[in-house]
Parts: structure tokens; C-alpha cells; sequence
């Protein structure tokens, strides 16, 4: 029967954490100091200092980080606690999530962070390579159990900490014999995301964090961040999932199913932070989804500028120019669309003027024969206008059937163009016609009949005429 | 001859002039009323016999009754002396001016000398009164207004019905709807373009050998093909489908609808050649670089079609444009029959299966009664419906239902599609792929004139 140790502890504190460590000697303390402790005074030869000023920097911007990117206040201070191996872990937290065997870190609730000196040690370059990716997982688990109230079943939170990280470091290894061993999802989203081995299976972890990055290629992170919140108030992750992404857990998941494969395939190097995948957008650009591009672009850039993530920022600002561009000339088409139907042709060529402009410089091609089309509309008219002031004076004045029909086909053809302005001046002259064909008449009838009188009258006088031949 | 008998004699043929040209006046007035009065003749039997034809005669029935006016200028013809003796008669001179005009030459009597002197003395008086009364317009005048006022009444009747519709706007050039992040990527999934392709080709790579014995030994290499220029003509339908003149075309081949997508090229191939010429090389360069694209891919007989027809139409060849397009309708529809034939075995071998003859194999029909197959309980059976009387069931009674029992009711949302897009779908109802221009000539041709 193994004999209890009892360890003292103590503690150093940064602004907002509290670093917690034993006082213990040793073969673990050695090596890890040999790696590190040229850096400390003498007095400070411990594990705690070791932390405070390798990672204290670090620790602090990754909690402001995942802060910000989880949007959650944590309770402060958090602690980082150095246990000396893996069975103090267990034996000092009973109920804590089971632990890979050989895991240099984990996490205690929503709290603490926890490092495996005794794991550390055995490959102390290793640790040191992937330092920043731990605090910076362990950090996001936290923020998650503090965001759903420890409500989050454990696989989910594994699967939220790890998609957080660069999955070209923490992924790219295990791909490959992903790919071979389970090509397609072996369980649903539910018992994924409820499995306490999670981070025990690669396979199993690679398809967690899959269903994350379908999440957020699907309806973006702020969703993810929803359900999340969602999920302290919600009866089932189901219920709280179909409240949030107004789906059945159920019919997303075959939609997942169809995308994993793509996942191992290529989307698995993509992240929204890391590796922006940046000709998607292009896509979404050269195709005309400039409103959609547009938001997600205005969303993604904000979220990169505010966390400092500036790899692939330029790139996205200039498809963002590019998306507004097109965004503000389909407008631009679209109003001039409406003032086609107004009547308004002036504003209309003014608005077509500027969506040629502005999609030009996109060198979008696509509203060419639309914009062309409304230019017709518009010139058309305008020589109709044209035409109806010269036929309504020959009308007016000929009286010739004729002309009245090509007036009546110029009045037809603007208004079936939608020019109401010229309404007002079609009804005048309809009416002017109608009165003027009135008067003509009554007058043509009187002068007939007078005519017609004086010319009977004529007739009977007889010879007052002198035709000489 | 002397001096006064000339003189005489020359002042007499002046006055004949005038008159002449008065008369010719005269006839020319009475040639225009005349005339008008066979234009409105013809205008007015229109009226009687609704035939538009007869319109085109209003210029004969003018010329028909004016012509006659025409000859009344020459006809019939008078000398100068019948004007002399009409002139003593009208102007009441006692045959004297007839007496000078025939004895003008006799130098040596003293009373016609005398005579002579008399009547030169008297002849500006008379010119005087021709040119005043000689005319004789009055009643031609009075005719020609007649006729005027009957045109014009026969012109107001003639006006067509001073009535506008106001349909407005019907006939503004539509604008596409914006494509939306789910039109791009399937089920709105950011990045993801092509589910199927890509994701065969990512479990192509995982699949075991077992799973690719049974597919390759299911008539694969047909379908295959098959497969790969279905995805080519859908990806066709796709670029097709973003430009206004092949918006119909490209989501007929999009949806992989091949017989509508042949039976609209057929009615382009009718349409072409009226189509103005820069929509013909708009078209042509619409379908050359869908040719490029398709070229790319596995459909190159189809690729070749689509090249030769845009060639023809960017050259502004219209009728091997137009012969090009039914070519490639006639191409679509073999590969939608070719697609047919290949599904065809299979559906013959499941029903060749399903016979009960020994040594049955996929692909061949062997003979024996085929299977019963489960039926539904009732079937062919009368259906009875529930109720009695006049009440009957409570299908058939208008009004409420009358419902007892424990009755389940099912609420929450409707999943028709399994999209997880929750947006509102946007987008425009083309019934057919006429482009506007047309419907604007179709419509104006149909508007009352």
C-alpha cells in the first residue's frame, strides 16, 4: 500500500493568478530547473517563481485573450498549481475530469489550471514547445466552465479548448492516421461531446474538434458562443442547441457527417483565427455575396484587431473594400431599379453611373448586362419624352389619325417603362385631344349644315354666276 | 388691217386668256373638292366594311372622282368667238362686241369703224368685270368646305379609343437577387463548395479494399462518366445561372434538367436570328466561356458544340448559331437518355431478382411468378368511413370538428429541407427565359393601336 505524501505549499502571485506549487526537492525539480533556473535567484530555485517569470507575461495576456474571445468575466484570481505527479492530481481532485495518462496540464473547474511537474520533467523540451498552446487551452476550458456553470459535458469543453488552439500545430500530426482510421464519424454530436476520453483518443479528439469548426463554418463563432450560454438554463444540450442554431441536434449532425470527411480532407488547417481562409471570401466576392461578405468580413476583422491577430488582417481588409465596393454598387442598382419604377430617370442614370463605377473597380462583370438594361430603359425614356413633345403639337394640330396612334403608342411605351412623371402630361393631352375632336366636331356639323343651306339656296337663285368659258 | 382692228382683236384674246385661266382655277378647286369628296367616299365604305385594306385606297377615290375636274380645264373646248357672243350675253352688250369682232377688218365702213371705236372704248370696263365676276369660285369653295367638314368629322371617328392603361413598370429590366453565402457554399457551410466531390475523393482515400470491390463490381465505369458530366453541366448551370440571358438555361442545367434545358435552347435556336445583333455576341461570348470552363472537364463533345455555336454567333452568323443551339439540345438530350440507359440494367436486374427462378443473377430476367409483395393491411378492400348518419365523419362536415379521444397535437418548427439556414430565401420568378426586351416587343405588338 503506497504511503500518503504530505507536501508543503506555496504560493506567488501576478495580477491575476496565483501561482501554487510544493515545496519539494528532487530528480523532477532538478531537471526542470536545470532548464530554466539560470534565470532565478537563488532564493527563488522554486517551481512557483520558475512560473511566475517564465510564463507570468504569457499567462496574463492569454487570460485577457480568452477573456475577450469567450467573452466571460472569470473570477480572479485563477490559480496555476503545480502538482508533483499524476496520482497528488487524482488524490486532490476526486471529482475532476479523468486525465490522459502522461498530460502535463489539465484543469480543475473553473478555477484552476493544473501542471504535471512529474510529466513535465520527462520531456522538459517538449513542454517547452507547447507551454503557451497549454495555458492557452486550459485557459479556454476555464472560460468555458465558467460560461456554462460547469454545465458543459466534458467532451464539449475538450473539444471548444482544442479547436482554439492553431490546429496546423496541435492537429496536422494526427490527420493523417485519422484519416485511415475513421474516415467518417463514428458517434453523434451528443455522446462526442459527453465522452470523458475525449482527449484520451485522437481520433475521437479530431472528431470533437470537428464538430466545433462545423459549428463555426456553418453559423460562425458568436453561435457557438451562444449555446454555450444557453446551456445553464437549458434542460438538454439538444434543447439548448435547437434553441440556439434552430435545428435538431439530429439534422445537424447528418449535415456533419457529410462535412467531416471534407474536415479531414482540407478544412481541419482552416481556422478563423490562425489560418483565415481567405479565398472563401475571395469566392464569396467574385461571386456577388457581397452583403454576406461584407458582414462576415466587418465581424472577423474586428475579432483579429481586437485580439492582435494580424497574419492574414491586410488580406482581409482588402477583400472587406472589395465586398463594401460591391455591396454599395449592388445598392446603388437596386436604387436605380427603384427610380426606374419612380419614374425618376435622371437619379436613376446618376445611381447607374455609380454602380457601374463602383463594381468596376471590383472589375465585376456580372451586373454588366443589368446595368446596360437600365441605361436602355432610361435613354429609351428620354427619346420618348422627346418624341411625344414633337407628336402631341402634330396631333394637336393635324388631327391626323395617325399621329393621335403614334402619340397614344409613345404615351403606352413610357408608361409600360414606369415613367410617372410624364403622366400628368399624357393625361393633358389626352384630354386636350378629346376636347379638341368635341369642338371640331360640333364646329365641322354647324359650318356643314350652313354650307350645305347656302348652297341649296344658291342653286335655286340660279345664274348669278358669270362663267364666261 | 389698221391699228384699231389689231388692237381690238388683241384686247379680245386677252380677255379670252383670263377667262381660260379662271376656268382652270375653278377646275383645279373643283378637282380638289371632288377629290376629296371620293378620299372620304373610300374612308366611309372602311366604315361600312371593316377592312383595313380598303384604306390603302383613299388616294384612288381622291384621284378617281378629281381626275374629271381635270378635264373641265380643256373640255369642252370654246373659240373666241363662242367667248365674244358669251360675253355680249352675259354682260348684256347687245351683240356688239360679237359685230366688231366679225367685221373688225372692214376698213372702209364707216359704221363699223365707228362700231370698232365703240367697243375698244368699252373694253376696259368689261375686262374690268371679268376679273371681277369671272371667277365663279363661290360655289366651288362651298363644295371644298362641305368636304372639309365631312373629312374632318369622318377623322374624328377615325381617332382611336383616347384611353391609356396604366400598367406601370411591368416591363423594367429585373436585377438578379444578391447571392447569398448559401448559394455559394453548400448548406451555407463556409468554404465548403462541392460536398460530393470532395469528399469522395477523402473517403476514396480511406475506403477498403472490400468496399471497392463491391462498387467496381456494380457497373461502375458508365456511371462513372455519367457522373463526372453530370457535375460538369451542373457546374456549367452554375455559371450560366449568374448572367440574365442563360439565368433560365443555367437552373434548368444546374438542377441537371436536361430536357428543359434542351427544349429552351430549342426556342433560342427559334429566337436568334431576331435577336438584335450585340445580344447574339453577348450570348456567344456567354457560351465560349462556359466552353472554356467546360473543356476543363470530361464533357469535351459538348465543350466542342458549345464553342462552334458561340462561334457562329460572335461572327453574327445567326442561322448556324441557331443550328448550333438545337445541336446542342439534341446533345443534352443523349446524355440525359445516355444517363437513362445506364440507370436501366439496374432496375432490370432488381426486377429480374426478384423472379423466382433458380440461378437468378443481377442483369439477367429469368423466368417464374414473381414474389407476392407485402401488402398494406385493407388494401382493395371498400374503405368505410368512421361516423353515422348524416354526421358521418368529421372529415366531411364543414365547420369545426368535433373531437373526442385523446387527441396528440405536435408544435414546434417545421424542419422541411434539414438547412441549417435560417435566413429567408430571396430570389426571383422566371417563369421562362425570355429576356425582357422581348416581352416588351411581345407586349407592345399586342397593345391596342
Amino acid at each position: 500500500m503506497a504511503v500518503p505524501q504530505f507536501y508543503a505549499w506555496d504560493e506567488v502571485r501576478t495580477e491575476s493568478f496565483v501561482i501554487i506549487y510544493p515545496l519539494i526537492e528532487g530528480a523532477t525539480k532538478e531537471t526542470i530547473l536545470a532548464l530554466y533556473g539560470s534565470q532565478l535567484r537563488p532564493d527563488e530555485q522554486d517551481f512557483g517563481h520558475l512560473i511566475l517569470y517564465t510564463y507570468g507575461k504569457i499567462l496574463e495576456e492569454e487570460y485577457h485573450r480568452s477573456q475577450f474571445l469567450l467573452n466571460v468575466d472569470l473570477d480572479l484570481p485563477l490559480s496555476v498549481r503545480v502538482y508533483p505527479s499524476e496520482s497528488d492530481y487524482h488524490k486532490l481532485n476526486a471529482y475532476a475530469a479523468p486525465m490522459p495518462a502522461g498530460a502535463t496540464h489539465s484543469h480543475v473547474g473553473e478555477k484552476e489550471i493544473s501542471l504535471i511537474a512529474e510529466n513535465i520533467a520527462k520531456n522538459p523540451f517538449v513542454w517547452q514547445v507547447q507551454a503557451l498552446n497549454a495555458f492557452r487551452c486550459e485557459l479556454s476550458a476555464i472560460a468555458v466552465e465558467k460560461l456554462t456553470k460547469g454545465k458543459a459535458p466534458p467532451g464539449l469543453v475538450a473539444a471548444i479548448s482544442q479547436y482554439l488552439l492553431d490546429p496546423r500545430e496541435e492537429l496536422a500530426a494526427d490527420i493523417p492516421s485519422a484519416r485511415q482510421s475513421m474516415p467518417e464519424p463514428s458517434v453523434g454530436f451528443e455522446e462526442l461531446w459527453s465522452d470523458e476520453q475525449v482527449l484520451s483518443d485522437a481520433a475521437k479528439l479530431i472528431q470533437a474538434v470537428s464538430t466545433i469548426a462545423f459549428l463555426v463554418d456553418s453559423y460562425g463563432w458568436k453561435r457557438v458562443l451562444d449555446l454555450l450560454n444557453t446551456l445553464p438554463n437549458a434542460s438538454s444540450l439538444a434543447s439548448a442547441y435547437e434553441t440556439v442554431y434552430k435545428i435538431k441536434i439530429d439534422a445537424s449532425e447528418k449535415l456533419w457527417r457529410n462535412y467531416y470527411p471534407l474536415y479531414l480532407a482540407e478544412r481541419w488547417q482552416y481556422h478563423f483565427l490562425y489560418n483565415v481562409d481567405v479565398e472563401s471570401y475571395q469566392k464569396m466576392i467574385q461571386k456577388g455575396a457581397y452583403h454576406d461578405a461584407h458582414t462576415l468580413l466587418a465581424e472577423h476583422i474586428q475579432l483579429l484587431e481586437q485580439l492582435g491577430e494580424s497574419q492574414s488582417l491586410i488580406a482581409l481588409q482588402e477583400l472587406f473594400e472589395m465586398a463594401q465596393a460591391g455591396s454599395q454598387g449592388l445598392t446603388f442598382l437596386q436604387q436605380a431599379r427603384q427610380n426606374c419604377a419612380e419614374g425618376d430617370y435622371a437619379r436613376c442614370l446618376d445611381n447607374l453611373a455609380k454602380a457601374r463605377s463602383n463594381l468596376e473597380s471590383i472589375e465585376d462583370e456580372q451586373r454588366h448586362l443589368e446595368i446596360q438594361a437600365l441605361e436602355q430603359v432610361a435613354q429609351d425614356v428620354q427619346d420618348l419624352r422627346q418624341d411625344f413633345e414633337q407628336q402631341k403639337w402634330i396631333a394637336l394640330i393635324t388631327n391626323s389619325p395617325q399621329s393621335v396612334e403614334r402619340l397614344l403608342e409613345i404615351s403606352h411605351q413610357l408608361i409600360q417603362l414606369g415613367d410617372k412623371q410624364s403622366e400628368e402630361n399624357i393625361v393633358n393631352i389626352i384630354q386636350s385631344l378629346r376636347t379638341r375632336n368635341i369642338v371640331l366636331m360640333t364646329l365641322s356639323l354647324i359650318v356643314f349644315f350652313l354650307v350645305l343651306l347656302r348652297r341649296v339656296i344658291s342653286l335655286r337663285r340660279r345664274g348669278t354666276s358669270e362663267t364666261y368659258l | 388691217m389698221n391699228t384699231m382692228a389689231k388692237s381690238l382683236l388683241h384686247q379680245l384674246t386677252t380677255l379670252y386668256r383670263i377667262a381660260f385661266f379662271q376656268r382652270a382655277v375653278r377646275q383645279v378647286v373643283r378637282f380638289i373638292w371632288t377629290g376629296l369628296f371620293g378620299y372620304a367616299f373610300v374612308w366611309f365604305l372602311h366604315y361600312l366594311f371593316p377592312d383595313r385594306s380598303l384604306l390603302e385606297f383613299r388616294w384612288v377615290g381622291f384621284l378617281g372622282f378629281g381626275v374629271w375636274a381635270l378635264f373641265g380645264i380643256f373640255l369642252p373646248r370654246f373659240s373666241l368667238q363662242q367667248f365674244v357672243w358669251r360675253v355680249d350675253c352675259i354682260q348684256g352688250l347687245k351683240a356688239q362686241l360679237a359685230t366688231a369682232y366679225q367685221c373688225h377688218a372692214e376698213e372702209s365702213n364707216a359704221v363699223i369703224v365707228s362700231l370698232n371705236q365703240q367697243v375698244s372704248a368699252k373694253l376696259p370696263e368689261i375686262k374690268s368685270r371679268i376679273l371681277r365676276r369671272g371667277w365663279a369660285l363661290m360655289p366651288e369653295i362651298e363644295y371644298l368646305i362641305l368636304a372639309l367638314c365631312l373629312l374632318s368629322v369622318l377623322s374624328i371617328f377615325s381617332i382611336p379609343n383616347l384611353t391609356i392603361a396604366k400598367d406601370y413598370g411591368v416591363d423594367i429590366p429585373p436585377i438578379q437577387a444578391e447571392r447569398r453565402r448559401e448559394e455559394i457554399f453548400q448548406n451555407g457551410i463556409f468554404g465548403v463548395e462541392n460536398y460530393r466531390e470532395i469528399a469522395s475523393s477523402a473517403l476514396g482515400d480511406a475506403k477498403t479494399g472490400e468496399q471497392l470491390t463491391d462498387e467496381q463490381g456494380q457497373n461502375q465505369p458508365l456511371s462513372a462518366t455519367n457522373e463526372d458530366m453530370m457535375q460538369a453541366i451542373q457546374a456549367l448551370g452554375e455559371d450560366l445561372k449568374q448572367l440574365p440571358l442563360t439565368q433560365g438555361l443555367g437552373e434548368a442545367l444546374e438542377k441537371g434538367e436536361l430536357e428543359k434545358s434542351a427544349q429552351i435552347l430549342e426556342s433560342a435556336a427559334d429566337q436568334i436570328s431576331t435577336m438584335p445583333s450585340p445580344i447574339q455576341k453577348e450570348i456567344g461570348k456567354v457560351l465560349s466561356q462556359a466552353a472554356e470552363k467546360l473543356d476543363q472537364s470530361s464533357a469535351s463533345e459538348l465543350s466542342s458544340q458549345l464553342q462552334n455555336t458561340a462561334d457562329s454567333l460572335q461572327k453574327g452568323d445567326s442561322s448556324s448559331g441557331s443550328q448550333g443551339l438545337r445541336q446542342l439540345g439534341a446533345e443534352l438530350r443523349k446524355i440525359a437518355q445516355q444517363g437513362n440507359e445506364a440507370n436501366a440494367p439496374q432496375g432490370q436486374s432488381l426486377q429480374g431478382g426478384g423472379g423466382a427462378g433458380v440461378g437468378s443473377s443481377p442483369g439477367n430476367v429469368e423466368l417464374g411468378s414473381p414474389l407476392l409483395l407485402d401488402r398494406l393491411q385493407g388494401e382493395k378492400e371498400t374503405l368505410t368511413l368512421g361516423g353515422t348518419g348524416t354526421a358521418g365523419s368529421p372529415i366531411f362536415v364543414p365547420g369545426l370538428a368535433e373531437l373526442t379521444g385523446d387527441i396528440q397535437t405536435y408544435s414546434g418548427q417545421v424542419d422541411f429541407f434539414s438547412s441549417p439556414a435560417t435566413q429567408v430565401v430571396q430570389g426571383q420568378i422566371t417563369p421562362l427565359p425570355i429576356i425582357w426586351t422581348w416581352l416588351n416587343e411581345i407586349k407592345l405588338y399586342f397593345l391596342p393601336r
